[in-house]
């Protein structure tokens, strides 16, 4: 399983920023406001943008020293949320590179996310607006461990009880990616046999549809709950060509929730799985 | 909003209409006009009545009359939430609606009623704006069960389905951060 967990926590993807043209200055060409990066699954993407404005700082219209609007990213001209795993996000929206792309340790292939850097003085109406920087992201994934602790425990008295200091080794284990600190904490918080599994069910290509179903680890009769018993909670129809993705990785339908839980657990506590289904491919072709 | 969020209380007890008569009382012209008197002036005791069964109807989550102005949830709706409750009314008129329980911190006033019922689909950021625009605050704080806070876009059903007490989902409530 540790093994699992670090492969895990490695994971990253290639993402390149694309800085859009109208908040360049007049007459810098489009290559100038490209930041290119690898960064991890499991972290939030706005983690990054302090650096990427850092790089392209001299070409940008805009003082990043003092602003009054927001920054965020768009994917194909929609704007992507923050409080999602990145990892989470790119499974999402670009579900198709389990199916169709070159195997990845093909050496003359590199995957590139294209990301595009935009500023205005309002956020888009699907995103949380970010208010107080890193320190609100911070607050949020706090909020999210507790929830996540509620659903494991009954009560987020774990969490609640990590102090001040470990709170924020805890926290930084994700910024500097520590995956000693952050499994020696989140140990703490996580039980060995949970009744429940906190778990965020993601359709694939869009993101105003998610589900945070409540599924027990073990069913009545005793057995333990499988990946397929989603469907069931779900009350969705399962087609043969449905797949649940998680952490960029295809999982078994009759695999144990809390096996799947225990290596595949994201940064926030939760599990995200991603459906992909035949509507879904077909919608965006 | 108060299709959105309906008033789980209902009209039928006796303290909610003297609840309902007090207040009633301070928005007559005259203030001093004893009930014997206002016997005597049939025209302002009807008015008082039809304000009163008005009231009523939209603690019911019923449309109230509209000729009589009222401070009701509805007023303070922008034309969109109107066009989206409108929408709902629709073929989603029996959708499974959950008990949503107020709970005050520190010197936040308590909502009146203190359970109220909303559509499971909703948002969580339904909450929060209805509660922002009943306590006529600029930032309110809410939190599930007195411990972490929803992000807006959760679902309110997911919520209640997961941190229900007694079928209830307890919301608390603040001006400020409560719980960090």
């Amino acid at each position: 399983m540790e093994k699992v967990r670090e492969l895990v926590w490695n994971g990253a993807l290639n993402v390149q920023f694309i800085a859009k043209s109208n908040i360049l200055i007049d007459g810098i060409p489009e290559n100038k406001g490209i930041v290119n990066l690898r960064i991890p699954r499991d972290t939030y993407i706005i983690n990054y943008l302090p650096l990427v404005l850092s790089r392209i700082r001299n070409v940008l219209k805009i003082n990043i020293d003092d602003y009054t609007g927001q920054f965020w990213f768009e994917f194909k001209d929609t704007s992507i949320p923050w409080h999602y795993p990145m990892g989470v996000i790119y499974d999402v929206v670009e579900p198709e590179y389990l199916r169709n792309s070159a195997p990845a340790n093909d050496d003359t292939t590199l995957n590139m996310w294209k990301l595009h850097l935009n500023y205005g003085p309002n956020i888009p109406h699907n995103l949380l607006p970010l208010i107080d920087g890193i320190n609100q992201v911070e607050k949020y994934w706090m909020h999210l461990w507790k929830q996540a602790c509620f659903i494991l425990n009954g009560s987020s008295k774990q969490v609640m009880s990590v102090s001040m200091k470990d709170s924020q080794i805890f926290w930084n284990s994700v910024l500097l990616r520590r995956l000693d600190n952050f499994e020696h904490i989140a140990r703490r918080i996580v039980p060995i046999k949970p009744r429940f599994v906190p778990l965020i069910v993601h359709r694939g290509l869009s993101f105003g549809e998610v589900n945070q179903p409540t599924i027990m680890t073990h069913k009545d009769d005793g057995s333990a709950c499988k990946i397929l018993d989603i469907f069931v909670n779900l009350s969705l129809e399962r087609k043969s060509s449905d797949i649940f993705i998680c952490q960029g990785i295809q999982i078994p339908l009759d695999m144990d929730l809390t096996a799947v839980y225990n290596n595949f657990m994201s940064f926030d506590g939760f599990l995200h799985l991603v459906l992909i289904s035949e509507t879904h491919s077909t919608k965006e072709s | 909003m108060s299709r959105l969020l309906e008033s789980e209380a209902s009209s039928g007890s006796s303290g909610t209409d003297s609840d309902n008569s007090k207040v009633l009382d301070s928005h007559t012209p005259d203030n001093s006009v004893s009930r014997g008197q206002n016997n005597e002036i049939p025209s302002l005791a009807l008015r008082n009545r039809l304000e009163l069964y008005s009231r009523r109807l939209s603690q019911l989550g019923l449309e109230e009359t509209p000729q009589i102005p009222l401070e009701t949830d509805n007023t303070s709706l922008s034309q969109a939430e109107k066009e989206k409750i409108k929408n709902e009314e629709g073929p989603d008129v029996n959708s499974f609606k959950v008990k949503i329980k107020f709970q005050p911190i520190g010197s936040v006033p308590q909502i009146k009623p203190p359970v109220c019922k909303i559509s499971a689909t909703q948002s969580f950021s339904s909450i929060i704006s209805f509660l922002r625009k009943r306590l006529r605050m600029e930032n309110v704080y809410c939190y599930v069960n007195s411990s972490f806070a929803p992000t807006p876009q959760q679902n309110v059903g997911d919520l209640w389905t997961q941190f229900k007490v007694n079928d209830e989902l307890i919301i608390s409530y603040c001006g400020a951060v409560a719980f960090g």
